[in-house]
């Protein structure tokens, strides 16, 4: 299967729930092909590809669409339905970089001290401790567990440095899903999930989505921690060479850090999700 | 309180407030703005306090003040004792001053804008404000190679003013709008020295000197640059 | 800093003690560009995972792992690299020796045309009096392939040198340089005439 054909069978967020009035149009790109959206009287979204209408679905805040007849399922995220947490959809962020390496950057965590310093992380607290990472067998997915990282600031509403716990999930090539200590309520967790809209093999929408348990901050404040954290990132995305992911090992050397990318890398080349990847 | 900033954290004007606050050391309080996606700042009641429905917004004990170059201003009169940043009573510097905080307006309304497109997808004729933008770095660096002749650092006289804290940010941003600064070697040396004044602090897009932080885990900003 | 020579993207760059190094502009860890990095003492590190490298380029810290003793092959591609008449001088193929240039000269500044160094050249050559109104006349314009070095003269017999770096996207980087006795009005004046060089050469 082609690489673009295997891309095809995915869901993929392409706006905001509440972005598209009745009558409102808006053009965007998925997987290098022109859409329009527009919004309907009855809030739904229509999303068209080459005038043929898309499958169009809900979840987590966004309008998710896909350009397969027969796609596979949206992944499925619990946390979703739980209400006592707060959901934030933080709106887009466009990166000119592969949308495989925006998810490998979001399960990274050596980068902390040195891109989110006195946030996520600062020196002199670097190393990074061994994890667990597998493929889940059940539901094809690469986790990532036991990860432990002192952070200065965690959350919006972290007062102080706490040592953090992540656990890391990869539903699907362009999805990754990051479950963290909470510290409003220790034996709860916080979920940060980054959806990527590939617009290209080497340029992204992305629409970073949080279901936290935080009943101090405003909104506000809750999106802007992270917008700053992601636009930390972004600086470092756009200046990754090449653009694209180098899926075969060889051209760039991994550490034990890098556990999970070495397992997401592995999980994309078996599955032949090569949309966005650099194959020797 | 000395004044409320109504901010947003992506925002180089809300930086060069937050900015000169932190090198002045003043302290205030802020309203986090829901600028994208929410579009806060062309809602009420927020237009109620700026009309023109731009960020910042400061507010006073006595007044709103809406242009960020006027903010600029306002905090250097009030907290800086040396009356260096805004040198009043230099009256050879103060019009160059001026010039280049109107400058200023042309790296928002040029690269500011290119960035909003290129980061939060908001409408911009790119084509034309990447041109605008360039033209912008190019005079900009011409200023300050010839500063460098003259063998100063700043932009106007021999210590920084409210112009350099007005022009850095979309400066040093202007790689967010797909613009590389690397062609620029005057503006990377002066950006450098913004970054190495005592009590700078980032916004996201503008990374930390890390060689001035002890690794150790000293705070940074007590030690001396190595670079260059 | 960064800089691009015909095909190469390098990171230059200058240790605490003086040691002046130009490599290949990738971590070999992300592929992050190290021009991004910073200079702690004798080492580079890059932005994204603080990885140090030395100033022969091999890897000898990283962060995530402290404890780590680190193979030597750790390392970007290094080029040779020599400091010359104020210049930097970098060299990216087997052969190639840096150009003297005359004694006596002082860097100016560094300034980047939108357009290929051939376009440039013949716009420097096919020019006899540059810029009317900004007090330089040529008259003599030298040259050596393949970076090109001009030599003008200015009114007071100041000459400019001009060392031109194409680059892969049709760019020219043109390193100008001035007699060391011109003075501050005479190199601002020969500044402006850069500038107004580059906007004629630049326009269709």
């Amino acid at each position: 299967m082609n690489s673009m054909k295997h891309a095809r069978q995915y869901w993929y967020p392409v706006a905001m729930i509440d972005e598209l009035q009745a009558g409102q149009q808006r053009d965007t790109q998925l997987l290098d092909t022109r859409l329009t959206l527009t919004g309907d009287d009855q809030c739904g979204l229509i999303a068209t590809a080459n005038e043929k209408a898309l499958l169009v679905t809900q979840a987590c805040d966004h309008w998710w669409v896909t350009l397969c007849d027969t796609p596979l399922p949206i992944f499925d995220l619990p946390e979703a339905q739980e209400h006592e947490r707060r959901f934030v959809p933080c709106g887009v962020v466009h990166v000119e970089c592969s949308p495989l390496r925006a998810v490998e950057n979001f399960l990274d965590i050596a980068h902390f001290p040195f891109v989110h310093t006195d946030v996520l992380g600062a020196e002199p607290h670097t190393e990074v401790y061994r994890y667990d990472v597998k493929v889940d067998e059940s539901c094809d997915e690469v986790i990532a567990s036991n990860i432990r990282f002192f952070q200065p600031q965690a959350a919006k509403s972290a007062e102080g440095g706490i040592h953090t716990e992540y656990t890391y999930r990869v539903p699907a090539p362009m999805v990754a899903v990051l479950y963290k200590t909470c510290p409003q309520k220790p034996d709860a967790w916080d979920v940060i999930a980054l959806f990527v809209q590939p617009l290209s093999e080497d340029s992204c929408d992305v629409w970073p989505w949080m279901a936290l348990f935080d009943n101090e901050s405003t909104l506000s404040e809750l999106i802007e921690f992270q917008q700053m954290i992601f636009v930390q990132d972004r600086s470092i995305l756009e200046n990754q060479i090449p653009r694209r992911l180098p899926i075969d090992p060889g051209i760039e050397i991994p550490t034990k850090a890098d556990s999970t990318s070495v397992a997401y890398r592995r999980w994309l080349k078996q599955r032949g999700a090569y949309y966005g990847a650099l194959a020797s | 309180m000395t004044f409320t900033l109504y901010n947003y954290v992506l925002s180089g004007n809300c930086y060069k407030i937050r900015l000169l606050a932190a090198l002045l050391d003043v302290q205030y309080g802020t309203v986090a703005v829901n600028f994208h996606p929410g579009g806060e700042h062309r809602q009420e009641p927020l237009l109620r306090l700026n009309p023109a429905g731009t960020l910042p917004i400061m507010v006073t004990s006595d007044q709103t003040l809406t242009e960020t170059q006027a903010m600029l201003v306002w905090l250097a009169q009030h907290y800086d004792d040396s009356n260096s940043w805004w040198p009043i009573h230099d009256l050879d510097t103060l019009p160059t001053v001026i010039q280049w905080l109107g400058f200023a307006n042309r790296l928002t309304s040029s690269i500011g804008a290119l960035r909003q497109h290129t980061l939060l997808n908001k409408p911009a004729d790119a084509s034309t404000t990447r041109a605008a933008g360039i033209a912008a770095l190019r005079e900009l660096e011409c200023r300050l190679a010839e500063q460098s002749i003259r063998g100063e650092q700043w932009l106007a006289g021999k210590s920084p003013t409210v112009a350099d804290i007005a022009c850095f940010p979309y400066t040093a941003l202007s790689p967010d709008a797909g613009i590389e600064n690397d062609d620029y070697p005057a503006i990377r040396s002066w950006l450098h020295s913004v970054r190495s004044l005592d009590g700078f602090i980032t916004m996201p897009g503008i990374h930390e000197l890390h060689q001035m932080r002890d690794p150790a885990g000293a705070s940074a900003g007590t030690l001396r640059d190595h670079h260059g | 800093m960064r800089a691009k020579t015909g095909h190469e993207d390098l990171v230059v760059w200058r240790s605490a003690s003086g040691v002046l190094s130009a490599w290949e502009n990738r971590c070999p860890h992300r592929g992050m560009r190290l021009s991004h990095g910073f200079v702690r003492g004798e080492s580079l590190a890059c932005a994204y995972h603080g990885w140090h490298f030395e100033c022969s380029g091999r890897c000898h810290y990283i962060p995530a792992h402290p404890e780590l003793e680190l193979p030597r092959t750790i390392k970007p591609t290094t080029f040779d690299v020599v400091e010359r008449d104020g210049l930097v001088w970098v060299n990216t193929t087997e052969k190639a020796i840096p150009f003297s240039l005359p004694a006596g000269a002082t860097p100016l500044r560094s300034i980047t045309c939108n357009t290929t160094l051939d376009a440039l050249t013949n716009h420097i050559f096919g020019t006899t009096k540059p810029c009317s109104n900004s007090g330089c006349h040529s008259t003599t314009v030298e040259s050596q392939q393949p970076c090109v070095l001009s030599t003008l003269l200015t009114d007071s017999s100041h000459r400019v040198y001009l060392a031109m770096q194409a680059s892969e996207d049709h760019t020219t980087v043109v390193h100008a340089l001035l007699s060391m006795e011109a003075n501050e009005t005479q190199r601002i004046t020969v500044s402006r005439w850069l500038e107004s060089l580059r906007r004629e050469a630049e326009s269709p």
